[in-house]
């Protein structure tokens, strides 16, 4: 078996200034997966969503499992115009890891898989559905509220042999 | 399986690739249905496994059978599968409530607690599943792993699960990993096989 270093850094930034939103573009397709490791803070306790090249139509599903500190729970939500991948106490910054696999293959729809932690809210397990079969190329994060100074976004990509 | 060499991927402006401690050790990308997908011979060099895979299953359901369907895991060494000696549990959600289960003696390990899309299953949805096995080469002690799968069909019947096993037989370092599912895989799963140095 032969080995190949990967797990490559591809972006990454840092807020200077609050933003209601980040976009990492012109996403390379020569990679099998990609990870995308947030690291933010909100003015809303709500969550993090993305939309991926420049699709806001109803074509974004998920299915989550959280748990709050006192009860868990799941829940689905489907044909949305943009897909949570996280969710945020305003207090606190929080982490979302979130993985697409096979992101760059144009026959199949794509799924990811996304943990997010927020230490005062809740933690969370999601699987996301986005129906293109389109090869992404870009990914919007939108806050529902404003992200705040300080937060990070960077994205790896990792090759298979 | 054909190992292929790995390919140091380009970046997009304004980034460089750095070399690290993560590294592709092979991968399998089915051509047509395959009920078994088998690394074999790993190399001892590492300190952990990742496999990410992404999949489905030809397991047919009754009509209108939408749910998911499981992947399974066995490991070995020196090309002996083992076939006992397997505990495994599962919490899980399917959209409208949280489960948990557990399982010990069992005869092999499950990866995606029903959370592999099947034959029913809408067209063109793959299943994601992240499989972390550590400390793999020791000889002294049980061999733990770690699951995160899923599918999502447009929120009926999807199916998140995280997922623990273990491997409690003779302590030996593992060199086989054997994923098998409820059906054949079907084509175009992807399976690959990552090493973490430590």
């Amino acid at each position: 078996m032969a080995a190949g270093s990967t797990y490559t850094p591809i972006a990454t930034t840092t807020l200077g200034s609050t933003a209601t939103s980040y976009t990492f573009s012109s996403i390379s397709g020569s990679y099998t997966d990609l990870v995308l490791i947030a690291n933010f803070k909100s003015s809303a306790t709500d969550g993090i969503s993305i939309q991926l090249n420049g699709d806001t139509g109803s074509n974004y599903s998920w299915t989550l499992l959280y748990g709050t500190g006192s009860v868990a729970g799941s829940a689905s939500y489907s044909s949305r115009t943009s897909a949570t991948i996280g969710y945020t106490s305003a207090s606190n910054f929080n982490t979302t890891i979130c993985q697409f696999q096979n992101y760059s293959n144009a026959t199949t729809y794509k799924t990811w898989l996304s943990k997010g932690s927020s230490a005062d809210y809740e933690i969370d397990n999601m699987v996301g559905l986005w129906r293109s079969t389109s090869a992404i190329t870009s990914i919007k994060i939108n806050c529902s509220g404003t992200l705040q100074i300080g937060s990070t976004f960077t994205l790896y990509g990792i090759a298979s042999a | 399986m054909t190992p292929i060499l790995g390919i140091l991927a380009s970046s997009i402006s304004g980034s460089k690739a750095v070399t690290n401690s993560y590294e592709s050790i092979a991968t399998s990308t089915l051509g047509s249905a395959q009920s078994t997908v088998t690394f074999s011979s790993i190399p001892q060099t590492y300190k952990h496994l990742q496999v990410r895979i992404t999949n489905r299953s030809e397991f047919v359901r009754g009509s209108g059978n939408t749910l998911g369907v499981s992947t399974y895991l066995r490991v070995g060494n020196s090309g002996t599968i083992y076939s006992a000696n397997y505990t495994w549990g599962s919490t899980f959600g399917d959209g409208s409530s949280a489960s948990s289960e557990h399982y010990g003696t069992q005869n092999i390990m499950v990866v995606a607690n029903n959370s592999m899309p099947a034959a029913n299953s809408t067209t063109g949805i793959f299943g994601s599943s992240i499989v972390d096995i550590l400390d793999y080469t020791s000889t002294n002690k049980n061999k733990t792993f770690r699951y995160l799968s899923g599918f999502d069909q447009n929120g009926t019947n999807g199916r998140i699960s995280f997922a623990s096993s273990l491997y409690y037989g003779t302590p030996n370092a593992i060199t086989d990993l054997q994923f098998t599912a409820d059906g054949n895989f079907a084509a175009n799963s992807t399976f690959a096989l990552y090493g973490i140095k430590g």
